[in-house]
């Protein structure tokens, strides 16, 4: 496609060095992920979760303009009922059988490619890849060229399910395919806008519409991509007067490449999450716009509105675990402490070097907190909650399960905001909540208990170094 | 029909194994796949309504390039020591993919070399591209019967076994086991429901004890058929799970044939269910006779499902039923197959068989219909033509469905209310 991409990425693993695997704490992880090799882990006991296919479809399935196809067994295609619930935008799944795990699977997608067209008039076409297509090996780029008759771009998205231990490799995979088939060799820039990239990849639309809250009292114009974003507005991003990142890990890769190819400059910011986190994502907005006087005017205003809230310390003298993407941590870590609480243990699904350096400057918190690399292996931080103690569990992956068992209250954000202002008050209103639910009722056991012996054990028991 | 499908609904045959397995208490089951197969099945149930699970903690192999490569047999093995060591089950079932099926991974070798070590591990080999959520539990609860049951200590006259109604596909699974062992219990039997209650797995183990097996959908046949031939338990097939007076008192009759029932035990409990279902109908009549109510309808659901809700309709209400889209694969038996097919025209102006949200949502546009009972997916095609529309079918994205029942007597009239408020 002629822009300067290769047409295959190379693995989060490798670029970044990016690890899935780790149980420690803050201070053993500095230590062992210092210099330039960050030792892979593997875990000999895990429990099932995402992985990069899933990531895929959800941050497709949102965009508009597209047809999606997993090219697999029907039940690969199943999470696309909790994604179409959300966005009502329809996938196709190839419905692979026993007898295409032999034969291979090209007619059938090459009928859902006719199909998709004909029922959607998409302007792109992506094929989703899983286990069962690239354990057989089957060959879909060089079909793509098969479809002349057919006005949609054909776009491949080569996941697999099983060749990288990070779901995040599925947002890679489809930013990396908008780049190299979707924006492609057509993008011009001869139009540049006055419009703010702010890409977003998995935040839902709760956290989307805090930001746009913030950027919309600015009077600041903006267009998220490509979570909820149509296809022309996704190829407008080379246009763009500047990109943002709501979540570094796992949108920089766009913003970078579009800085790199197409001159649209990628302005670092850090997620608004608290007073402190929202003041500084305003000021540098407003910076680039020359409208940092409406910015200290509205920061007053909404602090103004806020502090009796904040001030009162609602969190005062508490042990606070963290479940997030290690980009939000610390800004995590400063929004609780304005609220009167401590960072008493870090859940991050993975870490890579820039994450690191992060970590390292995490203020006012104990080197000696526990800190656990894991997408999911809810038993592990079961174990580490029994040893160390935490009241609240906030979490914005929302299994919290765990936390439950170990008398930890619960503060699920997975389906609120918790940027911007917004984000303030429902994390608030969220706390209040979860002041009550202790004095809940509690019911007896779970669906899964752990052993006693388990929960004695040490937490990075089944966590081992990689061999080779 | 295409091959291709919008929106798949009926998952794949693991999703369906794994789904039912979690639905047995004390029964942890291990998934050998890449990380994300059971988590496909999880979020679709949560979104669907039927998320009572074990969700994000099951255990799972997580196969990586090297186990599909080099072979992830011994990755299960390491995963199998240790999660009897963390997890707190009396039965650890494997339950293979695609993946490790492809790959050849031998799950019976490893399974039988840790029930060596004395581990209680048992196998079902569901791959998911052997078929759908339905194929699972028809296959997964024959495995279970297979490797738990033991032969009877003593048969037990008054024990019946009730299969057919499958947990995480059925939204009202578990309501519907709990009204039918009311039931059942109410005339004096023992009932194994297998599913929702915690003594699940004893339940599967003791069997072969029982005097009869009734199965609510053709989903039950085969493990009806294996409790038949191995331990000579009797089957009973219904084609639809009981709903109504009418269809509870017909199941009372064949149980109190089939197991030489006294009248005594039986009479009394039917005029005082026929009481109390009466009581609730008659409440509801004056607004059953209103039009708005009569309108024909079409009926989105698995077999077993629409012969319930299109009998229900026809019996009670005089609902006339349009159309039915049944959503499950038929038994592969075809004699089988024409009847269900015969009678189900019987009761619809029209027949087909589709779980593509496209066709049949295609079919709602175009329907003489005022009402459609179906899933989610339907929800949308009904809104455009301003049609009420009612849940029936999974997935529902209105809610979770804890214990509903839409079976027997309580759940005829938790049905009425679902009905009548649906408008």
């Amino acid at each position: 496609m002629g822009n300067g991409l290769e047409r295959k990425m190379i693995t989060r693993e490798k670029r970044l060095r990016t690890i899935s695997h780790y149980n420690g704490t803050l201070e053993t992880l500095l230590n062992d992920t210092d210099g330039e090799q960050i030792r892979q882990r593997v875990r000999t006991l895990t429990q099932i979760n995402e992985d990069e296919v899933i990531a895929a479809i959800r941050v497709l399935s949102s965009i508009s303009e597209a047809a999606v196809i997993v090219h697999g067994v029907a039940g690969c295609a199943a999470s696309g009922l909790s994604f179409y619930r959300e966005h009502q935008n329809p996938i196709y799944s190839t419905n692979l059988c026993e007898r295409d795990t032999i034969l291979g699977g090209e007619e059938k997608l090459r009928e859902a490619i006719h199909r998709a067209y004909e029922e959607r008039s998409p302007k792109v076409i992506f094929i989703v890849g899983t286990p069962v297509v690239a354990i057989n090996n089957d060959d879909v780029n060089s079909m793509l060229y098969d479809f002349e008759e057919i006005d949609a771009k054909i776009v491949p998205v080569n996941t697999d399910g099983f060749k990288t231990k990070t779901f995040l490799t599925g947002y890679d995979l489809v930013l990396h395919s908008l780049l190299y088939y979707v924006i492609g060799q057509n993008a011009e820039k001869e139009s540049p806008d006055e419009v703010l990239n702010i890409i977003s990849v998995s935040e839902r639309k709760e956290n989307r519409e805090a930001v746009a809250d913030l950027l919309d009292a600015l009077e600041i114009p903006y267009r998220f991509l490509p979570n909820g974003q149509s296809i022309e507005e996704i190829k407008k991003s080379v246009r763009g007067k500047a990109s943002i990142v709501l979540n570094r890990d796992e949108g920089e890769y766009f913003a970078a490449k579009l800085e790199e190819l197409y001159q649209v400059p990628y302005l670092v910011t850090k997620p608004p999450i608290g007073l402190r986190g929202t003041r500084h994502f305003l000021r540098q907005i407003a910076k680039l716009y020359q409208k940092e006087e409406q910015a200290e005017e509205l920061i007053r205003q909404k602090e103004k509105q806020l502090a009796g809230e904040v001030f009162q310390k609602p969190l005062q003298g508490k042990k606070i675990f963290v479940e997030a993407s290690p980009y939000e941590i610390p800004r995590f870590n400063t929004f609780l402490q304005e609220l009167g609480g401590e960072l008493s243990g870090i859940g991050i699904p993975y870490i890579d070097v820039e994450d690191r350096e992060a970590f390292l400057h995490l203020e006012s918190v104990s080197k000696t907190i526990p800190v656990i690399v894991s997408c999911g292996q809810l038993f592990e931080k079961a174990n580490v909650l029994s040893k160390k103690p935490a009241d609240y569990v906030v979490s914005t992956f929302g299994e919290t399960s765990f936390a439950l068992l170990q008398g930890a209250v619960p503060i699920d954000l997975s389906e609120t905001s918790y940027f911007g202002y917004a984000g303030i008050r429902q994390v608030l209103s969220c706390i209040k909540r979860a002041e009550l639910q202790k004095e809940c009722y509690t019911p007896a056991g779970g669906e899964i208990s752990y052993k006693a012996g388990w929960l004695k054990k040490s937490s990075h028991w089944y966590v081992k170094k990689e061999v080779g | 029909m295409s091959n291709t499908l919008e929106i798949p609904r009926n998952g794949c045959a693991l999703h369906g194994a794994l789904q039912t397995a979690e639905a047995v208490h004390d029964l942890i089951p291990v998934v050998h796949s890449n990380p994300g197969c059971g988590v496909h099945g999880h979020l679709a149930r949560r979104a669907g309504g039927t998320a009572a699970g074990k969700g994000y903690q099951i255990p799972g192999t997580g196969l990586m390039e090297r186990h599909i490569i080099f072979g992830g047999a011994s990755r299960l093995r390491e995963q199998l020591k240790n999660v009897s060591k963390v997890f707190e089950g009396k039965t650890y079932l494997v339950l293979n993919s695609c993946a490790s099926a492809m790959v050849g991974d031998d799950v019976e070798a490893m399974t039988r070399e840790a029930v060596e070590q004395g581990l209680p591990v048992i196998a079902s080999l569901n791959a998911g591209f052997h078929g759908d959520v339905h194929y699972g539990y028809e296959h997964v609860t024959l495995d279970l019967f297979r490797q738990l049951t033991k032969p009877p200590k003593q048969k037990q006259d008054r024990l019946v076994n009730l299969l057919g109604i499958l947990p995480g596909r059925d939204l009202t699974a578990f309501g519907d086991l709990e009204e039918l062992e009311r039931i059942l219990t109410g005339i004096g039997l023992k009932v194994h429901t297998f599913f929702g209650t915690e003594k699940g797995l004893s339940q599967f183990e003791t069997a072969s004890e029982a005097a009869l097996t009734i199965t609510c959908s053709d989903w039950g046949r085969l493990a009806a058929e294996y409790l038949s031939a191995e331990y000579d338990v009797p089957a009973l097939h219904l084609s639809s799970v009981p709903m109504g007076i009418l269809k509870v008192k017909e199941l009372v009759e064949q149980v109190k044939i089939r197991l030489g029932l006294p009248e005594e035990d039986v009479g009394g409990f039917l005029s005082r269910e026929t009481e109390y279902f009466d009581r609730y109908l008659s409440f509801a009549s004056p607004l059953i006779q209103k039009s708005r109510y009569g309108g024909p309808v079409m009926i989105v659901a698995d077999v077993h499902r629409a012969f319930q809700y299109a009998e229900f309709l026809r019996i009670y209400l005089g609902v006339p039923v349009q159309t039915i889209a049944v959503t499950d694969s038929f038994t592969e038996d075809k004699n089988l197959r024409e009847e269900k097919l015969l009678r189900l025209k019987k009761l619809a102006a029209q027949v087909y068989e589709s779980q593509d949200e496209k066709e049949i949502s295609d079919l709602v546009r175009h329907a003489e219909i005022s009402r459609v009972l179906g899933s989610s997916l339907e929800q949308r095609a009904a809104r455009e033509r301003k049609l009420s529309w009612m849940g029936v079918s999974y997935p529902d994205f209105s809610g979770l469905y804890l214990n509903k029942s839409h079976a027997g007597i309580r759940g005829a009239v938790s049905f009425l209310e679902d009905y009548l408020q649906s408008l």
